[in-house]
């Protein structure tokens, strides 16, 4: 098993929290539990990898508010969510707003466990994709605004010809060009090049 | 009367301690005093009793009354003396009568009208003058009491004489005011139209009875009545509560005001839907017979298969009226379509547009498709409605059809195809037509029939001349045979291909067996070709022998007949059918010759309609058999057809049956025309219709009567009105009086309609008023003899508190009530409301109890049906409520069950570590023991909302009970966003209560408030509850919210039944909440707060025991 993760439970009900804590235990996890929203929202800083088991119908601010505070934050910790009463405008507010899961108590054929470690796995991997996105962006960073220029048409798929032309210059050119963007990115291949400006945005997939 | 002239007597005698004594009323009519009630000795001894407790003073000549008795009444004053028998008025005494010594006696009058007396005789001591007027006190009651009763009996006479009015035999009354509002609405009225009168009280007549086409037309003549043109009639239509429509013949008038202006709108109505329905069933049925006439002479004289289809549609138009006739024949193609053939009549492109099918799919599933599929009529009442008519629908309402019947053509097992009919209005068609259809569509389809097969060989006639004159394209054979050698020296294609051996056989072949015969008849006419007709295997051929010229050879041309002998059977057959139908016409059928008149031939239809035989009628003249009176009518029908002047004509008549009765027919006459000259035959189609004629005498008597049935009633209506009208204003003048009299009044009937008694401390009763026969059953009398009998006849499960009650009133002075059930003499159980005080003696002593006791049975068992109803109510509230808190209910059961689930999961995954975590394992089944617990209250809570509550009352907690409701909503609360704050006063005194109902009025009181704060922002949906006890001792509970408030109108309506400010609301929470505080003693209303929101206040008084 990889690093341990950590486990947030906010949920209003007692025993709920308690039989949480205890089956994150039992998976291998660390739990942290609170009563509710604003108890949470107190935290200094959120551990990583983690992700958030969240009852979704609380007295005070309710699961749904916190996730639109933790959005506001820019917090993109996964959040599992759990209610005793699953009516679908909630569960699809909760989806579209980019929740993992959506159990409804008593969860009846569903493995928690299975749920909460995959919720883990997804921050950990969206963590490592995160540190992979910053290399790219600052390695970006470092183009001039001609070899900018000549990236994108690469990107659009043009040949080297063709890219003179657009751009009114020799084809010379821009082969040096190209091959200086190739090596500030750090990249062997058009191929690695397109997926690396997927990553960022730059292109659509 | 009896009962309230006993009281008054038996009070009268108390008062001045007469011995004797008479109360008596005078008779209206006669004048006659009449005594009701005697008592003492004069029961036994007088001899001017008539009947028992009956005397009558007779009234003499000049309305003088005689002896003693007759002085008051003669004087008109109240007078005593204490010498009775030197009184100037005494007669002596007679006979057997007790003497009277002393007499006091009252006239009682009524505004002058001299209507009673109270007599009293032989106190022990002296009567006086304080005696006097206490008598004519009573004398006052007594009036008022005779006044009550006329009004009575005369309000009496009036309600029976206005609902006899109202109720006359089957005749429909409608009173409306000036706005069109129902005023008054009878017995009949409410059978046809299905309405009760409760139902359509103060609505407006035409917004719901009548049919909108017919609106205006009624609203017109209700604005005539108004604008003083009455009376008037109309005939319209009402719609009845189910929908159906009835006819109704109106007469209206109206009632005026005092000032002239009219108030009322009264209408008389006969129903006389079934009348119209059944003339309009005649008046259909005569058509239809008719076009069957008309169409079978049709069929008869038809030449081509369209033509006879065009003329069959046009006559069902023109005869019956419909709006439209078709026909259509099913064809075998893929989709089995229908194809229009013919029609005639308002049809506007209609067929175009219908693509009907007779396969079994939308477009076949309407009145043609399902005639031609399953081979019987079908009918579609109202294309409005009928969901198979789906498809046609707008198209068919556009051009004014309505209703429609298709009957199949139905020909040797199959349909060929079906006619159908348009009608304009709904419902038209009746099943005697659809019969006669049926019929006519039969015919109709042998004729199609038959003209095809008459079709059909003509054109294999045509055919067969036109290609004898060329050989060798001939389809048929042709050889040519050397007369000499007997062997074929021609032969054409057709010939090899049909008799392979022809060329080789010669002679030989069965072909050519005849034909050494036809030679040699040729020879002896040259001219004349021979024909005959040939089999060869099974097949049939006209053969046909000439000369070629030269005389050398003979030509042979055969041709393929069997096709022609199979039309020729079944033309055979056709004209047997013709004769059929001849025959079997529904209809009498003759031809007759144009000249003389002689029946040429009839069928047996007619025979029957005559009473003749075939032969009898075969020798006879129409003229012979018509009714002398209705001679002149047919010839003149005769000449107009000799003349030309008209294809056909029909008339009404009177023939003469054999046995002599007339018979009515309906008789349409027609040439049958030759090919050239004059015709010689008329075709007389013959039908009876003397029922038909009876049932129109019926019907135009019961027209006449049903008119003047409705002037008659319209004239009573007047009258009727005028004498209402009159004795309303004397009755509304009257029952003013009465009121003011009746107050008066009250005093004595009470003390005569409770059972009172007085109980001595040696427990005899020393008084039994007579009511207690009324409400124990048994007499004063009896209940004396017995005191304890008073004890007996108390219901057992009272007898405690009966007995409680009894020692109580004895040890305390002051009126005391009890209320307890008795058991009747004949058994039945009623409940008695008793009022007891103890009564002293001037020096303290106790003189024992007086009592009163009223039967108060009705008034008890209405309370507790009421009570039984209220706890129906109530269960039904709650377990509506129970449903509205589904989600939260399962909310509230889910956090358990979640929890335990974990916990589970939790100790699996311990237990399969490979060294088990045990404690962690007791643990996890430590907490999910005690969320089972908590589910189960869960449960336990949810399940007293489904409880029938009993009566019983404990002392109860207020402050423990809301803590309970809170928990139960919680999830509620948690799911609407709702913060609840709870300000509990701390030692509340307890309430005496039903716990379930009142938790049903706390959670009803909090669902509002959180059904009224549905609007606020989440943050700002508060429901606080508060507890605390008032100056007045009453614990209060108020349930405070944040939400919308209530508005003035609102409030004044809350509580009322079914009122509701709720979108899903039912309305009954809030009535029943406020009638369960009621039965506790306690109170509920609402007021706004001075921010926002509505507060709920509950207030109940402090339960007995924590009080002291």
């Amino acid at each position: 098993m990889s690093a341990p993760g950590t486990v947030y439970v906010v949920d209003d009900d007692a025993g709920m929290r308690k039989a949480l804590a205890r089956l994150t235990q039992a998976a291998g996890l660390r739990s942290r539990t609170f009563a509710s929203a604003a108890e949470f929202l107190d935290q200094e800083s959120l551990e990583s990898p983690a992700c958030i088991v969240l009852d979704i119908h609380m007295p005070g601010l309710s699961g749904l508010d916190l996730q639109a505070e933790l959005a506001k934050r820019n917090l993109q910790t996964p959040i599992v969510f759990i209610t005793g009463y699953g009516d679908v405008p909630s569960s699809v507010r909760a989806m579209k707003a980019g929740a993992v899961d959506f159990l409804t108590k008593p969860f009846n054929n569903r493995n928690l466990i299975e749920v909460m470690r995959n919720a883990v796995r997804k921050d950990a991997s969206r963590q490592a994709g995160a540190a992979e996105r910053e290399a790219i962006q600052r390695r970006l960073g470092t183009l001039t605004p001609r070899e900018m220029e000549v990236l994108k048409l690469v990107l659009r798929g043009l040949l080297n010809k063709q890219i003179a032309a657009e751009l009114g210059a020799s084809e010379q050119t821009i082969k040096v060009h190209r091959g200086r963007v190739m090596d500030k990115m750090q990249m062997q291949s058009v191929a690695e090049l397109v997926q690396a400006a997927v990553k960022v945005g730059l292109v659509t997939a | 009367m009896a009962e309230i002239s006993e009281a008054l007597l038996s009070e009268a005698r108390r008062l001045t301690g007469s011995v004797q004594g008479f109360v008596s009323s005078i008779d209206p009519r006669t004048g006659d005093n009449i005594g009701h009630t005697l008592e003492g000795e004069m029961l036994r001894t007088c001899k001017v009793v008539e009947e028992m407790r009956t005397i009558v003073l007779r009234r003499g000549p000049g309305g003088h009354y005689r002896g003693l008795w007759g002085h008051a009444l003669n004087t008109r004053k109240g007078f005593y003396t204490n010498d009775a028998l030197r009184h100037g008025s005494a007669e002596g005494v007679p006979e057997g009568h007790v003497a009277v010594k002393r007499f006091l006696s009252v006239p009682v009058l009524l505004e002058k009208e001299l209507v009673g007396q109270i007599a009293l005789a032989n106190p022990r001591r002296a009567y006086t003058d304080q005696d006097l007027q206490n008598v004519k006190g009573l004398g006052r009651f007594y009036a008022l009491a005779i006044q009550r009763r006329r009004f009575e009996e005369m309000l009496a006479k009036e309600r029976d004489f206005a609902s006899s009015v109202m109720n006359t035999a089957g005749s429909l009354i409608v009173v409306l005011d000036r706005e069109g509002r129902i005023q008054q609405f009878n017995q009949a009225a409410e059978r046809s139209s299905g309405y009760g009168f409760e139902e359509v009280k103060n609505r407006v007549f035409f917004d719901f009875l009548l049919l909108p086409e017919e609106l205006a037309g009624v609203k017109g003549m209700f604005e005539d009545l108004k604008a003083g043109r009455f009376p008037n009639q109309h005939e319209s239509y009402w719609v009845t509560k189910s929908g159906e429509r009835r006819r109704i013949t109106w007469s209206n008038t109206a009632l005026v005001d005092s000032k002239g202006a009219v108030e009322f709108v009264v209408s008389t109505g006969i129903d006389v839907t079934e009348r119209r329905r059944a003339e309009e069933e005649l008046r259909q049925g005569n058509r239809m017979l008719r076009a069957l006439g008309s169409s079978n002479r049709a069929l008869m004289r038809a030449k081509g298969e369209k033509e006879l289809l065009e003329e069959v549609c046009r006559i069902i138009v023109n005869e019956c009226g419909h709006a439209m006739v078709w026909v259509g024949y099913a064809e075998e193609d893929e989709s089995k379509s229908i194809r229009p053939v013919a029609y005639a009549g308002f049809e506007e492109g209609y067929l175009e547009t219908l693509k009907l099918s007779w396969a079994d799919t939308d477009r076949g599933r309407g009145p043609t498709g399902l005639a031609i599929r399953e081979g019987k009529p079908s009918v579609c009442r109202d294309m409005r409605t009928d969901p198979r008519f789906a498809p046609w629908r707008e198209a068919a309402l556009k051009r004014g059809y309505a209703a429609s019947v298709a009957v199949p053509l139905y020909r040797e097992g199959k349909a060929l195809g079906a006619l159908t009919i348009y009608s304009r209005k709904p419902d038209a068609f009746s099943e005697d037509e659809v019969k006669l259809l049926s019929e006519l569509a039969g015919d109709l389809a042998y004729g199609i029939a038959t003209l095809r097969l008459r079709l059909a060989h003509e054109q294999a006639q045509a055919e067969l001349a036109y290609l004898a004159s060329f050989p060798e394209l001939n389809p048929n054979p042709v050889m040519e045979i050397e007369v000499a050698s007997g062997r074929v020296v021609y032969q054409n294609p057709a010939t090899r291909e049909r008799f392979p051996g022809l060329e080789a056989e010669g002679l030989a072949h069965p072909f050519l067996a005849g034909l050494p015969a036809a030679i040699a008849a040729l020879r002896e006419s040259p001219s004349a070709p021979v024909r005959n007709e040939v089999t060869v295997a099974g097949t049939w051929y006209a053969e046909t022998v000439s000369s070629v010229p030269g005389g050398e050879r003979v030509r042979v041309y055969a041709s393929d007949i069997s096709a022609h002998k199979e039309a020729e059977a079944a033309l055979r057959e056709s004209e047997d059918r013709f004769r059929a139908l001849f025959e079997q016409a529904a209809v009498g059928v003759a031809l007759t010759e144009v000249q003389g008149g002689q029946f040429a031939r009839v069928n047996q239809k007619l025979c029957q309609i005559l009473g003749y035989t075939r032969e009898e009628l075969q020798g006879m003249k129409f003229q012979e058999l018509t009714h002398p009176d209705d001679l002149s009518p047919s010839f003149e029908m005769m000449r107009r057809l000799r003349e030309d002047e008209v294809r056909e004509a029909s008339i009404e008549k009177r023939y003469r049956h054999k046995s002599g009765a007339v018979v009515w027919a309906h008789l349409t006459v027609s040439p049958l025309r030759r090919p050239a000259g004059d015709p010689i035959f008329h075709i007389a189609i013959i039908q009876d219709i003397t029922g038909r004629k009876r049932m129109e005498a019926v019907l135009a008597r019961a027209h006449t009567e049903l008119e003047r049935e409705v002037e008659d009633r319209t004239a009573d209506l007047r009258a009727a009105n005028a004498q209402l009208r009159h004795q309303i204003e004397v009755r509304l003048q009257r029952e003013a009086e009465l009121i003011e009299a009746e107050k008066r009044y009250r005093t004595v009937a009470d003390f005569t309609y409770d059972w009172e008694y007085w109980r001595t401390p040696e427990d005899t009763l020393v008084y039994c008023s007579p009511s207690c026969e009324r409400i124990s059953g048994y007499t004063a009398a009896e209940l004396a003899g017995r005191t304890q009998l008073l004890e007996e006849i108390v219901h057992p499960e009272d007898l405690r508190v009966w007995q409680q009650h009894v020692c109580a009133t004895q040890k305390a002075p002051g009126l005391k009530t009890l209320e307890f059930r008795i058991r009747q003499k004949g058994g039945d159980i009623r409940w008695i409301e008793h009022t007891c005080r103890p009564v002293t003696g001037e020096q303290g002593e106790s003189l024992g109890v007086r009592a009163s006791n009223r039967d108060v049975t009705e008034r008890k068992n209405a309370e507790l049906m009421m009570q039984n109803l209220r706890q129906e109510l109530a269960l039904v509230s709650r377990v509506t409520t129970g449903g509205q808190l589904a989600a939260a209910l399962a909310h509230e059961l889910n956090q358990p069950l979640g929890a335990i689930v974990c916990n589970v999961e939790a100790a699996v995954q311990f237990l399969s570590q490979p060294t088990p975590d045990l404690a962690e394992v007791r643990a996890a089944l430590g907490d999910i023991g005690a969320d089972g617990k908590r589910a189960g209250e869960v449960i336990q809570r949810l399940r007293a909302m489904y409880q029938r509550t009993g009566q019983q009352r404990s002392a109860l907690g207020l402050n423990a009970l809301v803590e309970e409701t809170v928990k139960l909503l919680r999830s509620e609360f948690v799911l609407r966003g709702v913060t609840v704050l709870l300000e509990l006063a701390p030692e509340l005194p307890k309430v005496s209560g039903n716990h379930i109902e009142l938790q049903q009025v706390v959670i009803n009181l909090m669902m509002n408030g959180v059904e009224a704060m549905a609007s606020r922002g989440p943050g700002e949906r508060r429901l606080q509850i508060a507890s605390t006890t008032d100056d007045t001792g009453l614990v209060r509970l108020g349930i405070k919210d944040s939400g919308t408030g209530i508005s003035a109108e609102q409030m004044e309506r809350l509580g009322e039944p079914f009122f509701t400010m709720k979108p899903r609301g039912m309305g009954m929470g809030l009535a029943i909440s406020r009638s369960i505080m009621e039965a506790h003693g306690g109170r509920l209303w609402a007021v706004n707060n001075p921010d926002r929101g509505t507060t709920f206040w509950l207030a109940l008084p402090v339960e007995a025991g924590a009080r002291a």
